[in-house]
Parts: structure tokens; sequence; C-alpha cells
């Protein structure tokens, strides 16, 4: 199965990175193909960032998003921006500290509010990544940890290994109250 | 120390720039001279982190003229040279890749394409290169130029490039594109390579004169003696004898000359051309493309296989030399062949060319850095 992975955000938020991990964790240490182009240039520090990530069972030819399954947001200008070609059911994750969630439902994950009250508000993407990973299981989080742990200076690694397994509470936090929610309007 | 010793684990999570870098230290190369540019900067970047664990040397030079002549005079110590540019600066490369080629020296220059002319799109794909590849410099001459279509072919197409640059003594250039350059995917680094080194001299300093050919090997190609080596050597850009001097009159000394330039390349066609071929025997329709247009061309032959259609795909991953003979026969086998490529249409004149008219050929063209997507080319098809 082919998923594809839009992740977008400000230049500075981590939104390559965050990228980089989430292919490494599914290519190297869960045996799938993966690939991962990214926007690249002017929009450095400040402007609307994007990576795009395909994972497969089989070989990628087409490396770029067709319709996307997932789609992440950091910022509401790389939202507005980069929201288009997502499929219908597609999943959405946002940060509620920068842009108002969807009507029809998103996984709003308040990543950056989380990383402040961590210390740092550079670990919002890793938060992102964890709880992406707990609701989707494109990847899955034992990859992630190794993925990071082979990856990020052993100065950084322990914050970044526990903002990986908030986000993962923070997931299933999401995911239980979406449930609560469609329980609801049904 | 080995290469092997420095690049860490042999599978690696990596972009297509990398794996250049990789597969140049593999090969050998320990000189790298450079100007850096959108998007070819990562491989003066990690050139300059490797090399000098390896003992070789990097170089940031102040522009593309003097990094090319810095690898043709380092090549001539004997190492093994690379550099790596952009659309811009291989139009300033060009002169001195001419020199290259007249002088016989082996050095290896990777084009990472993006949208020109001039400046253009720096930070979008392309392969507006391509004839600028072959045709680029002034004068009559046969050039080697490979393609990659993902980021382990480009690891293994540098490692090539630097054998049939040694093998050849001729600049062999590798055609990236910004896509596959930035992409990241898994490499497996390979083991037990075969790498190749120019054929050296060794017969008595009195006899050696450095462009007769066949001291050591019945070939067109001269044997190697470094400068610093002990033997007598010359070179010039200036049409030239067998000891190396200008002789810049005489009609059949040049004529010999560049026609032993251009033939040591075309006689061994079926040794450098490689291309990759899918579905070939029973095709009525061939796509062929090259670099990243050619891996939404595969899905796009996946895609018609599953519609039943008889289509071949085949991936120009050598662009020069030209083998007009494989394009003529299957010209005799298919009803039409589809040409992808991110540009107006370049490789798609030299295909046309050799299918003479036996069939049908079309172009796929994408510009402004858009890759095209499998449904343009099975629009194609059907």
């Amino acid at each position: 199965m082919r998923r594809e992975i839009r992740i977008t955000g400000s230049g500075g938020q981590g939104i390559i990175t965050a990228g980089y991990l989430l292919g490494k964790a599914a290519s190297i240490y869960d045996g799938k193909i993966s690939t991962q182009i990214q926007s690249y240039g002017p929009e450095a520090r400040g402007g609307a960032s994007k990576t795009e990530i395909i994972i497969s069972d089989e070989d990628i030819y087409y490396p770029y998003i067709q319709m996307a399954d997932i789609f992440i947001s950091l910022s509401q200008e790389a939202y507005e921006r980069y929201r288009r070609d997502v499929k219908k059911d597609a999943a959405i994750f946002i940060d509620p500290t920068f842009i108002r969630p969807e009507k029809n439902g998103c996984y709003s994950i308040p990543a950056t509010e989380e990383a402040i009250k961590m210390g740092s508000q550079i670990m919002a993407n890793i938060i992102m990544l964890g709880a992406v990973a707990q609701i989707t299981g494109v990847v899955s989080i034992e990859s992630l940890q190794k993925s990071i742990r082979s990856t990020i200076n052993e100065r950084f690694l322990e914050m970044n290994i526990n903002a990986l397994l908030k986000g993962c509470e923070l997931g299933k936090r999401a995911l239980e109250e979406n449930t609560i929610k469609a329980t609801a309007s049904d | 120390m080995d290469a092997y010793d420095i690049l860490g684990p042999s599978e690696q999570y990596i972009q297509g720039d990398k794996a250049c870098v990789y597969g140049a230290l593999i090969a050998g190369c320990r000189f790298f001279a450079g100007y850096p540019i959108t998007p070819a900067t990562e491989i003066a970047e990690e050139m300059s982190r490797f090399l000098p664990k390896l003992g070789g040397t990097y170089i940031q030079m102040e522009d593309e003229i003097a990094s090319m002549g810095a690898i043709i005079g380092a090549s001539w110590t004997g190492k093994k040279t690379m550099t790596a540019t952009s659309g811009p600066g291989f139009s300033l490369m060009q002169e001195n890749i001419g020199y290259a080629v007249m002088t016989e020296t082996p050095c290896v220059i990777v084009d990472v394409q993006r949208g020109g002319p001039s400046t253009g799109q720096p930070t979008m794909s392309s392969q507006g290169d391509v004839m600028q590849a072959r045709y680029g410099s002034h004068g009559d001459y046969e050039i080697i130029a490979l393609c990659p279509s993902s980021v382990q072919e480009t690891l293994e197409l540098t490692i090539r490039a630097f054998n049939l640059s040694e093998k050849y003594r001729v600049p062999v250039i590798l055609m990236m594109d910004e896509s596959i350059g930035h992409m990241r995917e898994k490499i497996t680094i390979p083991k037990d390579v075969l790498i190749a080194n120019r054929s050296t001299v060794d017969i008595s300093y009195a006899y050696y004169r450095p462009f007769r050919t066949g001291y050591m090997h019945a070939t067109k190609i001269p044997e190697f003696a470094p400068f610093g080596s002990g033997y007598k050597t010359f070179i010039t850009g200036l049409t030239h004898d067998e000891d190396g001097f200008p002789t810049t009159v005489n009609p059949k000394a040049h004529s010999d000359l560049i026609k032993r330039l251009s033939e040591k390349i075309t006689d061994n066609i079926d040794d450098i051309f490689y291309v990759n071929n899918k579905h070939l025997e029973y095709a009525e329709i061939a796509v062929i493309s090259y670099g990243i247009s050619a891996r939404p061309s595969l899905a796009a032959v996946n895609m018609a296989q599953k519609l039943e259609k008889n289509v071949a795909f085949i991936n120009l991953n050598t662009l020069w030399p030209f083998n007009y003979e494989f394009i003529s026969e299957l010209s005799k086998q298919v009803e039409k062949i589809i040409v992808v490529e991110m540009n107006m249409g370049l490789m798609y004149h030299s295909i046309r060319e050799a299918a003479e008219g036996r069939c049908d050929v079309v172009l796929v063209s994408s510009l402004g850095g858009r890759v095209p997507t499998p449904k343009d080319i099975v629009e194609m098809i059907k």
C-alpha cells in the first residue's frame, strides 16, 4: 500500500527534519520503501516550508504526492498554501496554536503548546510526529525512536525522545476525543 | 584510510547529492574543486567533510572556470578528480571541458540540472542541459554522459563515471537533476566494487611519447604518465603530435587526432552504452526517458501493462554516446516511441533522427520544474 504524507509549516519549525525522521524510520527500521522530497530554497526561515514523504510496500516510482493520505500543518500560511491534492478521507493534523481546526473534523494536536511546557518550542515537530504515528500507524513508534536516536545529537536526545512519547500520548487522547465526537454526532 | 571506513552504515537514507559523493569516494576520487551552487551545493559540502579524512584535497575555487582548470591540473598529477555544479556553472566549464577532451584528461563533472537558461529556476528540476553536455564545447568531439534516476543509481553511476573516465581518458559528465539530487531514498553501499584506473606505462623513459598509443594495449587510448613520474609529458589544447607538441597547420595531424579522440569512444559503444529496459520483447510502444522523468514513465508503463498494452520502458542511463543502432532497431519493432523529458524536446531530436521515420516519435515535455505525472504519460500510451 502506498501512503502519501505532506508535512508543512514555517521555515525553522523543523518540517524537513520531521520528514527525514519519518522517511528514515519507515525505510531503514520498518523495512518499507520510502522517498522524501522537500520544497527548497527561497522559503527558508519564516516562509512556508513543506516536505513530502511516500511510504510503500512496493517500489516507489513517482516520488511526488498525487493525493495525500496524511496532511500535517504547523502554520496557518503553510496550511493555506499546501492544503490541496489531499484525499477526502485523509487524516489531517493541525497545531491549534497557529491554525483554526477544520469543521469536518481533524486531529488537533497542541504540539507547540506542549513543547513550550516541556521547555522548548522547537520540539513541536517531534511531538506532532509522535501523534501522527500513534494515530495513523504509518510508521512504528519503535522505528521512529530508532530514527531519532541515530540522527539527533546526543545532547538533545533525551528531550526529543520525551517529546515523541508526549506526542504519542496526545495522539491517544485525540483519537479518544474524535471517537467520542463521532459517536455523539451519530 | 579507506572510503568504506568513513561512510558509515551500509544502509542509509540519504539525498542523491550525498550518494554522488559516496560513489566518488568509493571510486577513488581524492581531489575536488568547485564553487557551490543550488542544487549541487550538498556535493561540495559533503566532499569538504569527507575528503580531508581520506588525505584528499577539497578546494573551493573562485568560480567554475577555475574549478574545471583545477581538476584537470590535479588529474595530471595522477589523482582522480571531480567537480560539481548546475547549469550556470556548467556553461562556464565548457571551454575547459574541451581542453580536457583535447588533452585526454580523466575527470568527472557533475551537473545537477535546474531550470535555465541563465540563472533560471535555482530550486526546480530540469533536464535542459543534455545537449550542452554533448555539444557545449566547440569543435568535433565525443563525450560520455550518464544519467541516474534514483539515489542508488546515483551512487553506482558515479562509480561508473570514474571508471569510464579512467579507461577512456575522457571527461565524463554525470547528468543529475534537482529532483534526484535533493530526494532522499534508502541506499545500500556496495562492496567489492570494480574500480578502473588509467593505464600507465612501463617502458624506458627514452622511448615514451605521451600521445602515441599502443605501448601496453592495442587501443586508441594513450597510456598515461602523470607529471612528475619521470616520463617526458607535454600537454596543450592546440592540435598536437604524438609528442604532445603543437602541430597546428597540418590537416592530417588534426584529422588523425580528432578521429582518434572520437573513435576511442564510438568504437567502444557496446562497453559504454548501458540502458535499463523493461518489457522490450513484445513491445508495440516504447517509452524512453531518463533521470527523474524515467520514474513517472515507468509507473505509466506499469499502469498500461495492466491495461494489457504492450509497452516497453527504456531508461537512458547513458545519454552520450548516443546509440543510433539501438534506437534504429527499436524503431523497426515498435509503432510508436514516446519520449518523456523535462525540456522542450532535446533527446527527442536524436531519437527521431535514429528512428528515420520508421515509427512515430512523440514528445511528452514538462517545463517549469514540474515533474511529469504518470497520468500525463499514460494518456499518450492510450
